[in-house]
Order: structure tokens, then sequence, then C-alpha cells
């Protein structure tokens, strides 16, 4: 007893958009690291090379809380996806009023390409995101603070950034003594051009930082 | 954002789009104007069996199974709500649409039970201040289930400040099948400010009450009418 009306599914939109790759589901990423008393010159390098020139580089604030999803009531079990799904839960400390963002990040692609190429899927959430995943079954592995600073050379992201542990102390507490340098850009599945963009931006930073195709599992 | 009120609508002989176009001839006399469609679904994901331990209530032995529920409306086309369900807590998040992709990615948790997916559409009218959606609650097999209502009021967002004039609106269309108490839903947030999520827990617990119903017979089908148009169905 259903009645015919061509009504377009919320749900239709998103399949054809996948359907038709579209949708900006991978990331490639380059990774390096420069000690805090280079980072001024690296900041102005980084102002010459990226776009907006004239005003100074955009800063962030963020928490990031990273979920593990997987079953815990057998944690001997072996294959596929028994080593759990990473969540991360992000939300920026300055700008409290803004969507809380949760990440997926997939194993990097295997190949041999100019940059780390990996599967990810931003999506805003409801400040409620932390109390959901808990209820979904998800535990924190581990969280941190990171503040810095964000630019945009056309369609690459690069953050200049520092890692700090999360307390109520006053004065934040570095993990190292160092910044994180990374260049990032989202691009589609058929869009692999990008890649040698972000290869020649790095190189251009050389010799202030050495930004590398870090393969993180080997950590 | 108003406050919303679903309501179901009797259809106990399962007359479908004969009851629907009732109402659009009722609510056509209270000058409503035919504004669109809508739509509203739901998708419900289990945890995995061997999962479902992991969730024992401690001390009583039995196990319980979580339930994920996916739920998208045209009128935030943006947007999809998730609410996980368990015994005594829900919690419903509010997602963009990318977290629908999200999904196959927790396959090792939760499983997506194909045959509970349940969907309204209908007409959308407008009467000055109030926003009234007359939708048929389909399973995905087409299988009829009835007839779901849903009224906004936009001019309010707190229930206890406007539930005599919604109760009266909805019984001047929809007659006294509209209990003059509000709806336990509502009563529970009698006076607290009212969201799309709140919209879209309602419709979650009428789909439930729907795909509960096993009261009437599975069989029957309606002509495909469109609205505008005389139906020529007939009881099934």
């Amino acid at each position: 007893m259903s009645i015919n009306l061509s009504v377009q599914s919320v749900l239709d939109s998103i399949e054809s958009a996948q359907k038709n790759d579209i949708v900006p589901d991978q990331e490639f990423v380059l990774q390096g690291s420069v000690m805090d008393l280079s980072v001024s010159v690296l900041l102005s390098r980084l102002r010459g090379l990226c776009d907006n020139a004239d005003s100074l580089p955009e800063t962030f604030h963020d928490q990031e809380i990273c979920f593990i999803l997987k079953d815990f009531s057998n944690p001997g079990a072996v294959g596929p996806g028994t080593g759990g799904v990473m969540l991360r839960v992000r939300k920026a400390l300055d700008h409290p009023e803004l969507p809380w963002q949760l990440r997926y990040t997939g194993q990097p692609e295997v190949g041999n390409r100019p940059a780390l190429l990996r599967n990810c899927l931003d999506v805003p959430v409801s400040s409620n995101i932390c109390d959901f995943l808990h209820e979904l079954g998800a535990k924190v592995d581990h969280e941190y603070v990171s503040k810095g600073y964000i630019m945009r050379k056309g369609r690459i992201k690069v953050t200049v950034f520092k890692i700090f542990k999360v307390g109520g102390k006053e004065v934040q507490e570095g993990v190292t003594k160092s910044h994180v340098v990374e260049l990032s850009a989202l691009t589609t599945r058929v869009d692999e051009a990008i890649a040698t963009d972000l290869r020649i931006v790095a190189d251009q930073l050389k010799p202030l930082v050495n930004l590398q195709n870090l393969d993180y599992r080997r950590l | 954002m108003g406050v919303t009120v679903l309501q179901t609508f009797p259809d106990a002989f399962r007359y479908g789009y004969k009851e629907v176009e009732k109402l659009h001839t009722r609510i056509a006399h209270l000058g409503a104007q035919p504004n669109g469609v809508f739509q509203v679904d739901c998708d419900t994901y289990y945890m995995n069996q061997q999962n479902s331990q992991f969730n024992d209530i401690p001390g009583s032995g039995s196990t319980v199974n979580k339930k994920l529920h996916i739920l998208h409306n045209t009128e935030t086309p943006a947007s999809t709500y998730a609410i996980i369900e368990s015994p005594g807590k829900q919690v419903t998040l509010c997602a963009d649409l990318m977290f629908d992709l999200l999904l196959p990615r927790l396959s090792h948790m939760y499983t997506a039970k194909k045959n509970l997916k349940v969907e309204t559409k209908g007409t959308r009218f407008t009467v000055s201040d109030f926003i009234v959606k007359i939708g048929s609650v389909s399973m995905s097999s087409g299988q009829y289930k009835g007839i779901l209502v849903e009224v906004e009021y936009l001019a309010c967002s707190v229930p206890a400040l406007c539930w005599p004039i919604l109760r009266e609106f909805l019984q001047s269309f929809m007659g006294f099948c509209v209990s003059s108490q509000p709806p336990p839903y509502l009563q529970a947030r009698f006076q607290q400010v009212q969201g799309p999520q709140d919209t879209m827990q309602q419709y979650l617990e009428k789909f439930n009450e729907f795909r509960e119903s096993s009261a009437y017979p599975v069989t029957g089908s309606l002509s495909a009418s469109q609205p505008g148009t005389t139906s020529t169905s007939t009881p099934s």
C-alpha cells in the first residue's frame, strides 16, 4: 500500500556522490618536524609560499580524543576487523561554538607514491559525540591538545603545531621540544595529481624541514 | 525550529491512500497549501552477535544487543541522525551526511538489518504557522504499515507554552484520535526547547511501534495514485 511519490531521499544524494567519485575521502599526507627554536623561520618561509601572504597565519587550538572501536571482550581474536577502528574526535578549544569533528583515517595505501595516501572521512557532529561513542562500545585510547598555525596553498593544507599533554595545569606541558609540520590535501578516489604538488611544496621547504612519506605502521 | 508532534492516524481497515486523501481534503478546508513532498527513513544496525557478550548485564547473565538507528529527514537534507539505543539510555547524535559513509567501516561491530528499514513519505502542507506532513509508513519491502502525521508549530519552541494550540489544531482535522494529553515524549520534555533531534527521536519511537505492530494482515496493495488525482483503490 505504498504511495508513489517522487521524493528524492536524503540517502540518494550521498549514494550518487559516491558513485560519481566526488566524495573527498582520500588524503595525501607528508609529515615532518622542526625544533621549537626554528619555527619562526619556517613560518616566514611558509608565509612567502602560501596564499594570503599579506595576513598573519591563522591559529588553531584543538583538543583531540582518539577512540578505538573494537571487540574488547575478545582481546586475543585475530582476523579482519579485530584490530578495531580508530575514530578521532576533535574540538576547537578557541572556538567552542563550532561543531565537533569526527575523523576516521584508514591504513596507508600500499604503493610507491610521492606522498602517503590514506582513506579518511571527516564528519562534523554534535557535541555529544563522546557520549555516543562510549555507548557504541568505543574506548578512549589517548588524547592530546594541539596548538599552532594553519595555512593554505591552493588545495593544500599546511599545519605547523605543537602537541601538548591534556591537563588542568595553567602552563601546558609540551610532549616534545619540536613542532609537527604537516602538508595534506583531500582528494577523491580518482584524482591523484595533487600528490605531486604536495611533493613540490615539500621540496621548497628544504632544508628547513624534511617532509617525508612516513609509514607510521612501523613506528 | 518549533515544536513538533507526531500522531498516528488510525487506519484499521487499511484503506491507505483513501485515508490519506481524506486527511488532505480536511486540511485543505483549513486553508492548507501543499508545499512539496517529504521523506523520513530509518535503518537499523544491530551489534554483531559475537560482540554482544561485551554488553552483559552484570549479575543477570543475559546479554543486550545494542541497536544503532540511522535516520534521515528531507527537512534537514544535509544531516544524518544516529541514535544508539541500549536499555534505559538513548543517545542521539546529529551528524553531517558523511556519517553514512563511516558506517561500512563499523561493520565489524554493527550490521544492518535490511528488512527492518522503514520510511514515511507524503505531502508537506503549510497552514500559517503550522507545517503539516501527512505520511504513509511502509517497510523497505513495500509493506504498508499505517499513516503518520507530523505537525510542527513554528512560532514556539517549548511544548508547555503551545500544547493547547497544537492539540486544538490536531483535533481540528484528525478528530478525537488525538489525546488531550501531550504524547509521553513531549511530556517528559515539556519545559525544554525542542530541536530537530527531538523530531527524529519521536519518529524513531513511532517507527518502532509500527515495526512491532503485526496486528494487521500483511496482504494488500494500494494503487499508485498521485496527489490530486482520485484514488481508485479499494479496501484490501
